[in-house]
């Protein structure tokens, strides 16, 4: 009957308690600082958009790989939980090859991306299809998740399983233990995302915010859209989704290493309806960025792990196993299922060899 | 009985309740527009921000007592039996203070023969070695306390389920919505649960320009971390003005709710920060183990927050009109009551749309209704 506490109540902390509160016998207890319902700096997951436009190259391509079928059934046969697919167009100019910005998203962009084989309906589209402001593109079937809806609906679940909530604020890891329901716990999952920069007993000084300012608006764009890099700065990016049950759609966006502002920057922001206009035109009927009808604007910060996520097991001194699954930066939901599954193996390790002991 | 198509303004508790109530009839395709939705904090959309709870303001042998009365049967079997929908059972202590009800005499009596003894269990006269901190006479009983924020959300996952389709649009007038359904077809009835909105919307009152009686009981509150074992407030506002004393816990790690004032007309969505201060010394006050026995520098702050009651002069809203040639149906003006009376509410109205998709004839016109012609 192993007892397990998770640290976090972002997407990761989330999925990864979901996946054990489904394993008969493990009673598990959720901690958290922020909760759904929250909207607050530190966490990021009700800010981000979310969809599936995979990142990562082909050797970390794993966890995004594992994801996708899990976001795929939920979409298909779970309405309840927020995600739609819908139609999504890559646009690549050959200028942002170089760029700060192209190089991350060169996976996504690719003519022959690792993924071509994983989502439905990938094509390269025709020259006659390519919009001016696009040297070349793809598209293929993504989803869209309502990341309000979504997180809810993680409670809900967990709730439905017999999972525990408590609202608390750790100074070190080793406080997280003995939040469990139980007074003890065998594992703790550490999931705190932004946080782990701070956490005492983990203080990785590795996770950097990586800034997304969005803005959400009522107006339809018939797909979803992003493309390689944009004429406005090497850290700055357009992206178009529609979330799922009206949730409406999200208009980004940034990427700025390092910043750890919280309040959207009102220039920033008039850039990115604009380039959002000009990549969809459907968006506003034609018309121009005053024809948008904003219902706010926001800004998340991406918890990048420079070196990559941090999916391992620890002993910290004083003998409390840890796992870790934090640092997904701009990839939280799209490999989520995937890590999650990661951490759950290196849980039946380490509560494997305490049984041993 | 007939198929139509229905649209539901308004994704409040109301607007989701009547939503998810309607789909389960079988008989109505149904589309929610609205302008807000769950996932938003906006001034002009009160359920986010409410607590919520579950204590009846409502008077004997009145409509809104029965919709209170089906409500509860609905949330205490949620409460019960599905975990999934953020509500938990809670027990209250409902404080009594003479110094609050100088001008109130009587008030103690009336609390102890609340109509909702009969169904709230373990309702009873609080010993008074119990007695909170300055409180003169007490009153306990179980009941619920929902996480709204877990709860909205819940609700909208109810209705995908049924296959209720969300649309997100800010309407320039009512009747607009009619040419918003999924299918594209005109609806054939529209439900107006528009709230505060109710205030402005076009199409509504005697001259198409809102609901005027509608207007704001604005209410701040403090949400915290500290969790307490059970509910506490004060029966009535202190010293009889306009701010309020009460304090629950969330349920699912929700935090706790600090309330709070109830200010008619008043408009102000910010957090007014000596309110905030005067909230929360009343809170600890009242139940010191909130912050642990330390003063108010003990509660760990999550946020403040202002919500707008959508309140109506002569009650809520329950009727039906023709709005510009649109058969609607009406659920508006639940002040701080939404939450429990909406299962209520909602099976009133499903009646009402079924009596007038079979015969619209004998529906008035809207300004009929304000003309006094024909009785609200």
């Amino acid at each position: 009957m192993p007892n397990i506490v998770v640290l976090g109540a972002g997407v990761s902390g989330l999925t990864t308690a979901l996946l054990l509160a489904r394993k008969p016998g493990y009673k598990v207890t959720l901690v958290a600082k922020h909760m759904p319902g929250d909207y607050d700096i530190e966490y990021t997951s009700p800010w981000a958009g979310a969809n599936y436009l995979p990142m990562a190259d082909e050797a970390g391509s794993k966890w995004e790989k594992n994801t996708w079928p899990e976001l795929a059934r939920l979409a298909k046969d779970v309405p309840e939980s927020g995600i739609h697919f819908q139609n999504t167009i890559v646009l690549n100019r050959h200028k942002d090859a170089s760029t700060d910005t192209g190089k991350w998203l060169s996976s996504l962009t690719s003519t022959t991306p690792w993924f071509q084989h994983v989502v439905p309906d990938f094509r390269v589209l025709p020259q006659s299809e390519v919009p001016s402001g696009a040297d070349s593109a793809t598209a293929f079937t993504s989803v869209c998740i309502n990341t309000p809806i979504y997180l809810s609906y993680l409670v809900s679940e967990l709730l439905s399983l017999g999972a525990v909530f408590k609202r608390a604020v750790l100074t070190h890891i080793n406080e997280a233990a003995a939040l469990h329901v139980k007074g003890n716990a065998d594992v703790v999952i550490n999931c705190s995302g932004l946080l782990a920069s701070k956490l005492g007993g983990v203080m990785d000084k590795t996770v950097i915010p990586v800034r997304g300012q969005i803005m959400l608006v009522r107006n339809d764009p018939g797909s979803m859209y992003t493309i390689s890099g944009t004429d406005d700065g090497s850290d700055e990016v357009s992206y178009i989704m529609q979330r799922a049950a009206g949730g409406g759609t999200i208009l980004g966006g940034t990427y700025q290493k390092g910043s750890w502002e919280s309040q959207p920057d009102p220039n920033t922001a008039l850039r990115i309806m604009k380039r959002a206009v000009a990549m969809c035109p459907q968006l506003t009927g034609g018309e121009g960025i005053e024809a948008l009808d904003v219902i706010r604007h926001g800004v998340g910060l991406r918890p990048l792990r420079e070196g990559g996520v941090r999916i391992e097991k620890e002993r910290l001194e004083g003998g409390q196993w840890v796992v870790h699954n934090y640092g997904h930066g701009g990839w939280g939901y799209q490999g989520s299922y995937g890590c999650a599954a990661g951490a759950v193996e290196l849980i039946e390790d380490v509560l494997a060899v305490k049984a041993k002991l | 009985m007939i198929k139509a198509n229905i649209v539901v303004v308004g994704a409040g508790v109301a607007g989701l309740t009547t939503a998810l109530l309607l789909s389960k009839q079988k008989r109505y395709s149904i589309t929610v527009v609205a302008k807000h939705m769950p996932g938003d904090y906006d001034i002009e959309y009160t359920s986010p921000w409410a607590g919520a709870n579950y204590v009846p303001e409502s008077e004997p042998d009145t409509p809104e007592m029965e919709w209170d009365r089906v409500t509860f049967k609905e949330l205490w079997k949620l409460a019960n039996d599905v975990p999934a929908a953020g509500i938990h059972i809670q027990k209250m202590i409902k404080c009594y203070r003479e110094k609050d009800n100088k001008n109130n005499p009587g008030q103690w009596q009336a609390q102890q023969n609340s109509w909702y003894k009969d169904i709230l269990p373990d309702f009873k006269v609080l010993p008074e070695s119990d007695l909170p901190p300055t409180v003169d006479a007490a009153t306990t009983f179980k009941t619920m306390c929902i996480n709204t924020a877990i709860y909205l959300p819940w609700l909208i996952s109810q209705c995908l389920a049924a296959g209720i389709v969300f649309n997100r649009s800010n309407l320039t007038s009512l009747t607009e919505a009619s040419s918003l359904h999924h299918t594209r077809k005109l609806a054939s009835l529209i439900v107006n649960c528009t709230g505060l909105l109710a205030h402005k919307i076009h199409g509504l009152g005697p001259d198409g320009k809102g609901d005027k009686l509608v207007y704001p009981a604005r209410g701040q509150i403090v949400l915290v971390r500290n969790e307490v074992e059970n509910m506490v407030e004060l029966s009535a506002p202190v010293d009889g003005g306009d701010e309020m004393t009460y304090i629950m816990t969330r349920a699912a790690g929700g935090g706790t709710v600090l309330g709070g004032c109830y200010q008619k007309g008043n408009w102000d969505s910010q957090s007014d920060p000596n309110l905030a201060l005067r909230i929360m010394t009343r809170a600890v006050e009242l139940c010191p183990e909130l912050a642990n026995g330390k003063g108010v520098e003990g509660l760990d702050v999550v946020r403040h927050g202002v919500g707008l009651r959508p309140a109506r002069e002569g009650g809520t809203r329950i009727d039906a009109s023709w709005v510009d040639g649109v058969l609607v149906v009406h659920n508006y003006g639940h002040a701080g009551f939404g939450y429990q009376s909406s299962y209520g509410c909602s099976e009133a109205v499903v009646r009402v749309v079924e009596d007038v998709l079979e015969d619209s004839i004998k529906v008035p016109k809207e300004q009929d209704v304000w003309a006094g012609k024909v009785k609200l």
